[in-house]
C-alpha cells in the first residue's frame, strides 16, 4: 500500500516536471517567449485565484468530475488494477471533458468536442484490441501481474506492436506531431485549446492537472511493458515522450483528418497487427 | 517576505496576454512579438488567443465604432483580476488620426486602463515591463480592496 | 430613400465597363467625391501604361450597378465607397450573401491570433468544409484619406507613413513621387538610390514577416525561430542607417531627411547579406519536406483568369509576369534583376516566391550600394503647382496606386489603393470548399495588409 501511495503522488508530481523540462528547452529556442523554469506551475497557481464574472456551473461540474475520475484512474493504475477498468475510468474522464466542451455551446467547443470524440474512438478501439492481445499473450490483464510478467518472461518482445500503438495513444493525448487533432498546430489557435474553452480560472487549472495526470497514467501503463525496474521503465518512457514533445516543434502540422488517418494506422492498425500476428500467423 | 507576497510574486510570473490590434499600423504588435522572442530580463509573458484564459488585455491602434463593441465583449470575457494596457500613441491619444468628432476612440474612452505605453512605435521591452507592472498594480489594488472590505 | 438610375444610364455604364474589359484594360482604381447633392465617381482603367477614366455624377442615395459584373477585383474598392458616401451598389447575387443568411454561422475573428489584423469571417460549414462565406471588414478604418485633405504635404506624409508597419515606407514614397511629379521635382541621384535601398529593405522586412506568419500557421517552431533570427539580423543591419526599424520619418520631399554615410551603409550590407544563407537553407528544407509541400500545394489554388487581374505573388505564381519596379521613378533600370514567376498559383508556389523575392531584394540592395553615387540627398524645392496625378509603385505585396490632387502644396484629394484591395475579393473564392483548418494558411499566403487597405 505504501508503494502505491508513493507511486500515486510521484506521478502527480513527476509529470509536471516533464512539461517544465519541455518548457525549459523550448524557451532556449530562438523566437520563443522567455519563461521561468517553473512557469507551468506558476500558471496553475495563478489560475486558482482567477474569477469569472459569471460562474459557469457546467464548467465547474465537468472539470471537477474529470479531475476526480483522473485521480481514480491513477490510483487504479498504480495499484495494478485490470487494464480495461483503467481504460473505462479514463473514458469517463474523457467524456466529462468532451461534454464540458460541448456544453460551452460555442463553435470552437463543439468542433473540438467532435474531434475529441474521434480521438476517443481511436483510443477505445486500440485499447480493446491491445487488451485482447495482452490477454492472449499473458492470460492476464491486471497491470500488477503484467508488470511481473514483462520482467520475468520478456513479454515486451511479443507485444512490441501493442506497445507502439499505446505509445501512439500517448502522442495523440499530447497532441504531438502528426497526431495533433488541433486546428493547424499553432499554439495560439483558439481551436487548439478549444477543449478547454469553457473553462477558466480554477476549473481550467483542474482540467490542466487532469491532462497531466492522464499523461502520467499512460506513461505508467507503457512502462509496464519494459523488462526493467518499474522506476527505470517509467523514466525511460518519460524521456521518450519528452523527445517527442521536443520533436513536435520541428514538424509541420497536418490537418486533423490526416491526423485521424495516421492515428488509425499507427494506433488502431499497429495494435491490430499484433493481434493478427498472435491469432493468425501462429 | 510574507506568504501573501510570495504568492503575489508567483502570480505575476505567468501572464497571459490577449492582444487586440485595432486600427493602426500594426507596428506595436510587431514590436511586442519581437520583444517576446528576444533574450531579455522580463520572463513569463505569453500570448493567448482565448480571452477566458487571459490576464491582461493589450490594445494598440485607434478604436472605431465597429471595433469598440467587439473589444468590450472581449474584456467582459476575461476573468478577474485583469489589466488593460494601452500600447502606442494611437491607443493612448489617438496619435495623428483622432480629431474632434471623427468617431475614433482611445482605449481610455472604452475601458478602464491600468497602464499606458506611449510612443510611436514604443519599445518592445518597455511594453513587457509595463505589462508586468500593470499586473502588479491590479494585484495591489485587489489586495487593498480586500483589506478595505475587511 | 433610394434612387435607381434609369435603365439606359445603367446600361451605358455597364457597356463602358465591358468595352474596357474586352479591349484589355485593367481596373486600376475607383474613387469618389461628394459634391452638393451629388456623388462623383471616377473609375480608372489601365492598359500598357495608358490610363483612362470613366467619370459619373449621381444624386445622393442612388443605387448604381456593381462593377463586379465586369471586374470582380473592384469589389473592395466599391465597398469602401459605399461605406463612406451616400450611395449603394446593386450587388449581383453572388456578392450578396448577407449577414442574415448565416443562421448557424461560424464566426472567426475579428480579433484572432492567427489573423494578423482584425477581420470577421462568417462561415456556414458542412463537415468542416466551408460552404458560404461572408467577410466583414472595417475594424481598422481610421479615415486617413479624409484626414489628409487640407493638410500640407509633410503632414500628410507623416500620416501615410503610419498606415502600415510593413508597407508604410512604400506608401509614403508613392505619395512623394506623386507630389514630385506634379511639381516637376528632380530628386538628387544619391537620394534616389537611398530611397531604393530603404524601399527594398521594407520589402525584405514585410516578406520575412509573411514567412514567419506562415511558419506559425504550419506550427513549425524551429523554422519560426530561424526566421525570427533573420528579422533580428534585419533590425541589427537597419540600425546602422536609421534608428527607426519601421523606416518612418526617413523620407522628405525632394529626397531623404538625412544622408547615411557610406561606411554605415556598407556595414548594413555586410550584415544583411548574411541572410542569403539562412533563407536558402529554410527554402531547401521546405522544398524537401513532403508534409509541407503536400499541404501547401493542395491549398489556395488560383486559376490563371483570376491571377491575371490580381497582383503580386498571387498573379506571379500563376505565370502572370508582373514587374512593377519598372514603373517606379527609382533607378531600378540601372540594376540588373529578374522577377520570378511560377506555373501554378497555390500556397506552396507563392511561399517559394516569397523566398525568391527576399533574395531578389538582397541582390538589389547589394547592387544599389555598389553603385551609390556621391552628392546631395535633398533638393531645395518649392511646391506651388496645382494638379493631379496617378502614381503606380511597388509595395511588398504587389502594386500600389495613389491618386493625388494638390493645390498650392495642400492635398485636395487623395485615394490609395494597395495590393490587398485588389486581392481581397478573391479570398472568398479561395476559401470556399476548403477545410476550416486551412483558413490561416490561405489567408497568410494571400498576404493582406488590412492596415493599408482600410486606412
Amino acid at each position: 500500500m505504501f508503494e502505491v501511495i508513493i507511486w500515486f503522488f510521484a506521478i502527480i508530481l513527476i509529470v509536471p516536471v516533464e512539461y517544465i523540462v519541455e518548457n525549459y528547452f523550448k524557451t532556449m529556442m530562438r523566437g520563443q517567449g522567455r519563461s521561468y523554469i517553473l512557469q507551468p506551475i506558476y500558471r496553475i497557481i495563478k489560475l486558482f485565484e482567477k474569477k469569472d464574472g459569471t460562474i459557469n456551473y457546467f464548467a465547474c461540474f465537468f472539470s471537477i468530475g474529470a479531475f476526480v475520475f483522473s485521480l481514480i484512474a491513477l490510483y487504479m493504475t498504480v495499484a495494478g488494477f485490470n487494464f480495461l477498468f483503467v481504460v473505462s475510468v479514463l473514458s469517463m474522464m474523457e467524456l466529462f471533458i468532451i461534454i464540458g466542451a460541448y456544453s460551452a455551446n460555442t463553435f470552437s467547443g463543439k468542433i473540438c468536442a467532435q474531434r475529441a470524440v474521434s480521438r476517443f474512438v481511436v483510443l477505445l478501439f486500440t485499447s480493446m484490441v491491445a487488451a485482447t492481445t495482452i490477454y492472449k499473450t499473458t492470460g492476464a490483464l491486471n497491470l500488477g501481474v503484467l508488470s511481473g510478467y514483462s520482467k520475468s518472461n520478456g513479454v515486451f518482445i511479443s507485444l512490441v506492436f501493442t506497445f507502439i500503438s499505446l505509445f501512439v495513444i500517448l502522442l495523440i493525448k499530447g497532441n504531438i506531431g502528426y497526431f495533433n487533432f488541433g486546428i493547424s498546430g499553432d499554439e495560439l489557435s483558439v481551436l487548439d485549446a478549444a477543449l478547454f474553452t469553457p473553462y477558466s480560472g480554477w476549473s481550467l487549472a483542474l482540467v490542466q492537472m487532469t491532462h497531466w495526470i492522464e499523461i502520467g497514467i499512460w506513461i505508467k501503463i507503457l512502462s509496464i511493458f519494459l523488462p526493467l525496474n518499474e522506476w527505470v521503465s517509467f523514466l525511460v518512457i518519460m524521456i521518450l515522450y519528452l523527445l517527442f514533445l521536443l520533436w513536435d516543434g520541428f514538424v509541420a502540422k497536418v490537418n486533423w483528418k490526416q491526423s485521424a488517418k495516421y492515428s488509425w494506422i499507427w494506433a488502431g492498425g499497429v495494435s491490430l497487427l499484433n493481434f493478427i500476428s498472435l491469432y493468425v500467423l501462429r | 517576505m510574507s506568504f501573501a507576497d510570495l504568492l503575489n510574486k508567483i502570480r505575476t510570473r505567468s501572464i497571459s496576454v490577449f492582444v487586440i490590434q485595432a486600427g493602426g499600423c500594426r507596428g506595436c504588435v510587431d514590436a511586442l512579438s519581437m520583444a517576446l522572442s528576444e533574450q531579455n530580463t522580463i520572463k513569463g509573458i505569453t500570448l493567448t488567443g482565448n480571452p477566458k484564459h487571459a490576464d491582461c488585455l493589450l490594445i494598440s491602434g485607434c478604436i472605431n465604432e465597429k471595433s469598440k463593441e467587439e473589444i468590450m465583449q472581449i474584456y467582459e470575457k476575461i476573468p478577474s483580476p485583469k489589466a488593460v494596457v494601452a500600447a502606442g500613441a494611437c491607443a493612448c491619444s489617438g496619435s495623428l488620426f483622432r480629431r474632434q468628432g471623427n468617431q475614433l476612440y482611445i482605449v481610455e474612452d472604452v475601458l478602464p486602463v491600468t497602464s499606458w505605453i506611449r510612443g510611436c512605435t514604443p519599445d518592445g521591452t518597455e511594453m513587457l515591463e509595463t505589462i508586468v507592472r500593470a499586473m502588479e498594480n491590479v494585484k495591489n489594488k485587489q489586495a487593498k480592496g480586500e483589506r478595505d472590505k475587511n | 430613400m433610394s434612387i435607381f438610375l434609369t435603365e439606359q444610364k445603367n446600361g451605358e455604364l455597364i457597356g463602358k465597363w465591358f468595352a474596357y474589359k474586352h479591349t484589355g484594360y485593367n481596373l486600376l482604381l475607383i474613387k469618389a467625391n461628394k459634391k452638393q447633392g451629388y456623388v462623383e465617381i471616377n473609375y480608372f482603367f489601365e492598359k500598357d501604361g495608358n490610363i483612362d477614366t470613366i467619370d459619373i455624377e449621381v444624386p445622393e442615395h442612388s443605387i448604381l450597378p456593381s462593377i463586379t459584373i465586369a471586374y470582380l477585383e473592384g469589389a473592395q474598392m466599391q465597398k469602401e465607397i459605399a461605406d463612406c458616401y451616400p450611395i449603394r451598389f446593386d450587388l449581383h447575387k453572388e456578392d450578396n450573401v448577407e449577414k442574415k443568411d448565416f443562421h448557424a454561422a461560424v464566426e472567426w475573428g475579428p480579433f484572432h491570433p492567427l489573423l494578423p489584423e482584425p477581420v470577421l469571417f462568417r462561415f456556414t460549414i458542412s463537415d468542416e468544409i466551408i460552404d458560404q462565406i461572408n467577410v466583414e471588414t472595417g475594424y481598422n478604418y481610421r479615415g486617413v484619406e479624409r484626414l489628409c485633405i487640407g493638410k500640407k504635404v509633410s503632414e500628410a506624409l507623416e500620416m501615410l507613413e503610419r498606415l502600415s508597419s510593413v508597407n508604410g515606407f512604400s506608401i509614403g514614397l508613392a505619395f512623394l513621387h506623386a507630389v514630385e511629379k506634379i511639381n516637376n521635382v528632380n530628386v538628387p541621384e544619391r537620394a534616389n538610390f537611398l530611397r531604393l535601398i530603404f524601399n527594398e529593405l521594407s520589402f525584405l522586412k514585410a516578406n520575412l514577416y509573411s514567412l514567419s506568419h506562415l511558419t506559425k500557421c504550419l506550427g513549425l517552431l524551429s523554422d519560426y525561430s530561424d526566421l525570427i533570427g533573420l528579422i533580428k539580423l534585419y533590425n541589427e543591419a537597419v540600425a546602422y542607417a536609421t534608428e527607426e526599424p519601421q523606416l518612418k520619418d526617413i523620407l522628405v520631399l525632394g529626397g531623404v531627411k538625412e544622408d547615411v554615410s557610406n561606411e554605415a551603409i556598407f556595414q548594413l550590407n555586410v550584415i544583411i547579406q548574411e541572410m542569403v544563407q539562412g533563407l536558402s537553407d529554410i527554402r531547401r528544407t521546405w522544398e524537401s519536406t513532403h508534409s509541407i509541400v503536400n499541404r501547401l500545394s493542395s491549398l489556395g489554388k488560383v486559376d490563371s483568369k483570376t491571377a491575371r487581374v490580381s497582383t503580386g505573388r498571387l498573379a506571379r505564381a500563376a505565370g502572370v509576369y508582373e514587374n512593377i519596379r519598372r514603373l517606379s521613378k527609382l533607378p531600378y533600370s540601372k540594376l540588373s534583376y529578374e522577377v520570378s514567376c511560377k506555373e501554378e498559383s497555390n500556397c506552396f508556389t507563392r511561399t517559394m516566391l516569397i523566398f525568391e523575392d527576399c533574395l531578389l531584394s538582397l541582390s538589389l540592395i547589394d547592387q544599389a550600394i555598389d553603385m551609390l553615387p556621391h552628392g546631395d540627398v535633398r533638393a531645395s524645392i518649392n511646391i506651388n503647382r496645382n494638379g493631379y496625378t496617378v502614381v503606380r509603385e511597388k509595395e511588398a505585396y504587389g502594386e500600389l496606386v495613389i491618386y493625388l490632387s494638390l493645390e498650392s502644396g495642400v492635398v485636395t484629394d487623395i485615394k490609395i489603393r494597395n495590393s490587398s484591395s485588389l486581392k481581397f475579393p478573391f479570398l472568398s473564392q479561395c476559401l470556399r470548399g476548403i477545410q476550416i483548418n486551412d483558413i490561416p494558411v490561405i489567408i497568410s499566403s494571400f498576404e493582406l495588409d488590412f492596415s493599408a487597405m482600410e486606412k
